[in-house]
Order: structure tokens, then sequence, then C-alpha cells
């Protein structure tokens, strides 16, 4: 094999013209910046992932009802429920495509989803098993730190109890902005999925739980071949866990774990898991 | 992923990102879909760091998903009946196609021509092809990256130079052509 001569050698037998042609493809390496911009980019859609834990849920929820009477709290939670859950039954466009969606041996959630107040998650829960001397690498969201010189900002979340390592960072604008592709009109269909599950996450985050569902139905409706199906997947199971069907929740963690052991995501999903 | 996987998957990243983009591009990914294309790569990656085979060399497995991710793209633009190489432009960078000198205009047509060329070849063949010629790997390297025996390596090789040089020809031959034709008509 070792007499094979590369063509672009001038004792190849290709000729003057093929070598020209071969020479034609020796493109320059990508820019630093685009390098730059695709990390940025890739920490973006690592994080886009479900991000709370359950004792993070319920410490959100619990910090969003301080300063509410427990009755107040109460009925603005029935009240909320209802609405919430009228919101999802419009957003989904029927009940009957969610039923058999979530009657698949995947999503174990027979019935309709209902959404109501999110529960409370004990607050007193055990953290995992870290592996790792760094106790704030669990029970975090995904553990991806940024470097500093490409964080691009960071998205707070107030009523989330503060870690010392947040890593919860997004990239401030998208790092192949359709403004970046003059040559393409059409957008990124990647950053496309990640815009959508960083929505979801965020209506997660507020407690639009309907908002959040119609946002992850969507996402799995408009992408048939989708290059996140865990993260959108981890994002569907908080939810589930949020919207007080901690059984569906638990068996499609359990469903993910086994289908994505090593998964980046593993760690947070197995506390749905119990 | 511990602190220790992550600055192991961004070594990886930063010492490898150039080829992966290479790669991508000369297997026929359009300039315009190259930075999801090589955030794929990466996110495969990364879903997959720690089941990595240490012991075999990274820029295999990097190049098995390139592989995968172009083929996949392939698949679904004949399903959308998108012709990839005519959309997307030749094998070039927007810089350049923006300059209009005379030399500038020889290479984007060069670039147009090899990508032609790369593109009548299979997905196979063109892999051999853009390693051995193009990345200026040895064979055994590229039996090695692609993880096939070292005589397939020469056969695909040799087929795709065929792919290569009857495009070259038929080039030739429709310029030969229009220059008599161009004569004809003076």
């Amino acid at each position: 094999m070792s007499e094979l001569k590369h063509w672009l050698d001038d004792a190849s037998e290709a000729d003057d013209f093929e070598r020209a042609i071969l020479r034609a493809g020796l493109e320059p390496d990508p820019p630093q910046t685009t390098q730059d911009q695709v990390w940025s980019s890739l920490m973006g859609t690592l994080t886009v992932a479900p991000l709370l834990a359950p004792d993070a849920a319920a410490a959100s929820a619990k910090a969003a009802g301080a300063g509410i009477s427990k009755a107040s709290a109460v009925w603005i939670a029935v009240v909320k429920g209802f609405v919430v859950g009228l919101a999802v039954y419009g957003a989904t466009a029927g009940v009957s495509e969610v039923s058999k969606r979530f009657s698949t041996p995947r999503a174990p959630a027979a019935g309709s989803v209902r959404v109501t107040t999110p529960e409370r998650a004990p607050s007193t829960r055990a953290e995992p098993q870290s592996t790792t001397p760094t106790p704030t690498l669990t029970p975090a969201p995904v553990e991806v730190a940024i470097p500093r010189t490409l964080s691009r900002g960071t998205e707070s979340t107030p009523t989330r109890p503060s870690t010392s390592r947040e890593t919860n960072v997004l990239p401030s604008v998208a790092a192949f902005d359709d403004s970046e592709q003059p040559s393409s009109k059409r957008s990124s269909r990647l950053q496309d999925e990640v815009r959508m599950l960083r929505r979801a996450r965020e209506e997660l985050r507020a407690g639009k739980l309907a908002d959040a569902f119609a946002t992850l139905e969507a996402t799995e409706h408009r992408f048939s071949a989708p290059a996140l199906t865990q993260e959108r997947e981890a994002l569907m199971i908080e939810l589930l866990y949020r919207s007080a069907q901690r059984p569906a929740a638990e068996e499609r963690a359990r469903a993910f774990l086994s289908r994505y052991p090593e998964s980046p995501h593993a760690q947070q999903v197995r506390q749905f898991a119990r | 992923m511990t602190n220790d996987d992550l600055a192991g998957f961004e070594a990886i990243y930063r010492r490898d990102f150039a080829f992966v983009w290479r790669s991508l591009r000369r297997l026929g990914v359009p300039v315009r879909d190259l930075g999801d294309a090589t955030q794929e790569v990466f996110l495969v990656v990364h879903r997959n760091f720690q089941r990595l085979d240490r012991q075999r060399p990274i820029v295999s497995y990097l190049y098995s998903v390139c592989l995968r991710i172009a083929s996949n793209r392939r698949r679904s633009a004949v399903l959308r009946h998108e012709r990839l190489s005519e959309q997307a432009e030749p094998l070039e960078t927007s810089d350049e196609a923006l300059a209009i000198d005379a030399e500038a205009q020889r290479l984007r047509e060069r670039r147009a021509l090899l990508t032609r060329a790369l593109d009548a070849m299979s997905l196979d063949q063109r892999a051999v092809f853009t390693l051995f010629e193009l990345e200026g790997r040895t064979a055994e390297e590229v039996a090695s990256i692609l993880g096939i025996p070292a005589p397939t390596v020469a056969s695909r090789l040799r087929l795709a130079r065929e792919v290569f040089r009857r495009t070259i020809e038929r080039h030739r031959a429709r310029e030969h052509f229009e220059l008599r034709r161009a004569g004809g008509e003076r």
C-alpha cells in the first residue's frame, strides 16, 4: 500500500491540471472566531436540558409563594391550575393526541396530561451520591462549565437556590445567527431546535407549564429527526414532575435512563426516577 | 460530566475542530450547514465521552461521526429533493467568493469542478479520496481512521480516482467543444 502516491506530489501520475484542481480544495482552516462561535453555541445547546432537580423545583415553587398567605396560595393555585389546564387543552389542540402520546410505552402517563399547580417536592430529599469531590456538581443542572471567555451571558433564576458553580449559562445571542449566513435564508434547523427547547425551559422556569408543554409538543412535531432528543425528553420529564404527574415523570425518567444510561443528563433525570 | 471530563472534551474540541470542519466540508456538507454539522459531531462526542475507547485514536471516532452526519444530511437532502452541491457554494470560503479578480475566479471554477467530481463519488470513495489526496494522510492512516482493511482503501481510492478523472475529462471535453463553437461563430 505504501506504493500509493498522493496525486499532489509532483512525481505522481496526475497531470498538472488535475493537481491544480486538487490544490484548489486545500482550503484554509476556519478562523478562530468560528471555532469560538460553535463552541459557544454547543455549550448553549448542552445547557438546554432539564435543569431543575426536584429539590430545586420545590425550592422554586416555595420561593414563588413566599409572602403569600397559605390560604391565598391555595386559592391562587387552584385557579391557576384551572386556567393552565384550559390553556393546555387549547394549546395542544385536543386531548386525544396527548392521550395517544402518553399512552405509548415510552410515555408512561396514561390519559391526558393534567397540568396543575406545581407540587412541592420534599425538601429534605437526600442528595444523590456524587463520584466527584466537588459537591456542587450534584444535583446541579447539566454540569457544563463555560469558559469565561466564551460565556456570552448568564441566565439567572431568582427563585432558584444559588449554587457556587451556577452553570446554567447560555449565549445571549445565537452563535449562528441567520444574519451571519448570508448565503442562505434558511435558518439553521439545529439552532431553531435549540431556540425552541430553550423557550420551553424558560417557560418551565417561569411556571408557565402549559406553554412549556405546547412548546415541547411543537418541537416534537416540527423536527422529525431531532438532534436534541435527550434534551427534549429530559425537559418533558421535569415538566411532568412539576405538573404533579410524578408517577409519569418517574416512569419516563426510568425509560430515559435505560435508553440513555450514559447521557450527560442522566444525573439530573435520575432524581426524577425515584 | 466531571470537570476533568469537560476539560478533556474541550481539549479534543480545540485540537480537532478544524479537522472535523474540513472533513464535513469535504464530505459534501454545504458551507451554510457547516456550523450546525460541526456542532452535531461534538454533541455526539459529548454524549459518548465517557464511553470513548481511549486506546483508539480519537480522530477515527470523530471521522466516523462526520461520515454518519454527512450521510444523514445527504439522505435528507435527497428526500427534500435538494441538490446540495448546486445550492451550496463550491469548496470555498465566503470572503474568497467576493473576490472578482481573475485568479480568484479561476480558483472558484476549479473548486466547483472539484466539488462536482467529489459529488460524483460514493460517500465511501469520497472519504478515502479526500483523506488521502486532500488531507494528505497515508493509506495506512486512512485504513486506521476508517477502520477498513488496507486493500479496501486501495480499491476505493482507485475507483474514486477514476471518477475524478472522468469528471475532469468531461469538463475538458466541454471546454474544448465551447471553444470550437466560439471559434466557429466568429
